[in-house]
């Protein structure tokens, strides 16, 4: 918007006279009323120059009076129903709306300036006050109401918080580190206080006067949401385009607060909600199904928006269309579950076993698994009696262990895996254990060879390879002779 | 006595129809009323259950020494559909004798 834009530059360049700058419709009444907010900002110039008026400019500046004149303004016109041909953007009670938006985001921003301000002036006094009490508004009502005082059984808090909270100030208050402050400085203090009080009830006017205009501006969202929230949606997203351009999961966060925790639990403490919960849908539907509701409804009144932003539809109807989606997605929600059909037995065998596979699966199988020992004692040399453990072909057979010619003179059982699983199992049972070798591992001697016998260890390397593996045309074996008869 | 008996098998095997519906179908025949087959399966008991798949008889061996039949009243339903499984199973891999998964030698046990 060129005009928002000069107006900045209006700010920037301080300039107080440039009413070129200003919204191009004309209203002589502010031509009147100008020469009042200029008497009264003279007398503000004289308190508190230094302080608070270094930080905080918003009232003084051009434009917010502007706006705020044509605002009250347009509030005792009463609703005006402006001309349907003209396009919207260059309706001027649309302008207005658009600068309101865009005021009341700068006014929340100065209001919590001015927050900063008064609180870091009132620390001398009462330090804790600013963690107990969070919100700007009631921190400043509070500050007034408290004053200089040191003793807050004779400052009356009633009305400006929850007893709870009146309570821990109370409390707090008597055991706080903080010292009465010096009378110009409580002043200033005060002054900032009541300058936050007064921006808040503009802000309050604004955000009256954009809901009342909220059915004509933006048809589908106030369907959906309700005019009151579909102001506050639009003042803290700054506008209409600003609000359609968000994500929906931000819109169902506009205007969440921060609990005060002051040692209560949060196990009560709601899911972060926003002004999405003082829709009527919202309250109207029960609190099991309220965390759905609102991303449902944020996600819709983001759509409505959207189209609203772009005038797709001036007369509302897909506001109402999305609305009875809702409403029915939220009836069908609270149906109860179908009746259980009893099921038949499938036929036996007909689904194959789901198989597993993967990583996990082999290490476990691998604990398992046929060790090379195994695989050697299971084997026999061609024409040569295998050694059993008994004796002339009675017991277990040994054979391929130790027999001459495995390149091996002694064989030893790698440590494997279920070895090492049980071994860790029963590890802080022994006491006693030097801890160096498992009690597991052992290893055998077989020298039936007598002498010594010096092999190729290379050489038999491949002698376990695996079953699968064609011999016929391997790279490691050799040719065979075979005799002719 | 009799009634009895037959009544509760009856129950069993209504209750047992719909779930096994898939591999199995259940006929009840009044021996009173057909007469053909009783000598042929030796039919007299209260009740008798007999398994056939694709027109073949198939044996189960229950532990009693009859594998021919169930002449008993079962009151498991989970045991009667068991049995009916494991018929299934072996019938379709042209077995002609199963083996039941319970025991029913001491089914006489007081």
């Amino acid at each position: 918007m060129a005009t928002l834009a000069d107006s900045f530059l209006a700010d920037l360049d301080e300039l107080s006279d440039n009413e070129a700058d200003v919204l191009e419709e004309e209203n002589n009444d502010v031509a009147n009323m100008e020469e009042d907010i200029d008497g009264d900002l003279a007398d503000i110039e004289t308190l508190n120059y230094d302080d608070l008026d270094s930080v905080s400019k918003l009232q003084k500046s051009q434009r917010y009076i502007d706006i705020m004149q044509k605002v009250e303004d347009a509030l005792e016109k009463g609703s005006h129903i402006s001309n349907q041909g003209m396009v919207l953007e260059d309706d001027p009670e649309y302008q207005l709306i658009v600068d309101c938006n865009g005021l009341s985001v700068d006014i929340e921003n100065e209001i919590v300036i001015i927050h900063n301000f008064i609180r870091d002036k009132y620390r001398l006094k009462f330090p804790e006050l600013e963690s107990l009490v969070h919100h700007p508004i009631d921190y400043a009502r509070v500050v007034k109401k408290i004053g200089n005082e040191m003793d807050l059984t004779l400052v009356d808090l009633e009305g400006l918080l929850p007893s709870a909270i009146i309570m821990v100030v109370s409390v707090t208050a008597s055991t706080t580190s903080g010292k009465p402050l010096p009378e110009d400085v409580l002043q200033k203090t005060v002054d900032a206080c009541d300058r936050a009080l007064a921006l808040d009830t503009a802000k309050k006017k604004v955000l009256e006067f954009v809901e009342s205009r909220m059915g004509y501006i933006a048809p589908n969202l106030s369907t959906i949401v309700g005019s009151a929230v579909a102001a506050k949606l639009m003042g803290t997203a700054g506008g209409l385009s600003a609000l359609a351009k968000m994500p929906a999961c931000n819109v169902q966060l506009l205007g969440a607060k921060k609990k005060t925790l002051a040692g209560f639990s949060t196990a009560t403490s709601q899911f972060r909600v926003g002004y999405i919960e003082q829709t009527e849908i919202f309250q109207t539907t029960p609190p099991a199904l309220r965390s759905r509701a609102c991303r449902l409804l944020a996600s819709k009144a983001t759509l409505a928006a959207r189209i609203d932003s772009t005038r797709g539809d001036p007369l509302g109807n897909a506001g109402k269309t999305l609305k009875e989606e809702i409403h029915k997605k939220i009836e069908k929600w609270q149906e109860p579950p179908p009746a259980k059909q009893p099921k038949p037995l499938p036929v036996p065998d007909s689904e194959p076993k789901k198989k597993r596979g993967g990583r996990r699966l082999r290490k476990m199988k691998e604990r398992y698994a046929i060790t090379d020992m195994r695989k050697l004692a299971n084997r026999m040399q061609f024409g040569v009696p295998e050694e059993s453990s008994l004796g002339d072909g009675l017991g277990e057979g040994y054979g391929m262990l130790g027999q001459a010619g495995s390149g091996k003179l002694r064989v030893s059982i790698g440590q494997s895996k279920l070895a090492a699983k049980v071994a860790k199992k029963f590890k802080e049972k022994n006491y006693g254990s030097s801890g160096a070798t498992s009690g597991l591992t052992s290893s055998l001697a077989f020298t039936p060879v007598q002498g010594i016998e010096l092999t190729n260890p290379q050489a038999h390397a491949h002698q376990l390879g695996s079953g699968t593996q064609s011999t016929y045309f391997s790279e490691t074996g050799t040719f065979s002779k075979i005799k002719r008869t | 006595m009799e009634n009895g008996c037959s009544l509760q098998m009856d129950e069993v095997l209504a209750s047992v129809a719909e779930k096994v519906k898939n591999f199995a179908v259940i006929y009840v025949v009044d021996i009173t009323e057909v007469l053909d087959f009783n000598t042929m399966y030796e039919l007299y008991d209260p009740s008798t259950v007999m398994f056939f798949f694709r027109n073949k008889h198939i044996m189960i061996d229950l532990g009693t020494g009859n594998n021919n039949k169930i002449n008993w009243a079962l009151k498991d339903k989970q045991e009667f559909i068991d049995i009916v499984e494991t018929v299934y199973r072996g019938a379709r891999k042209d077995r002609g004798l199963v083996i039941a998964p319970k025991d029913y030698s001491t089914k006489y046990r007081y």
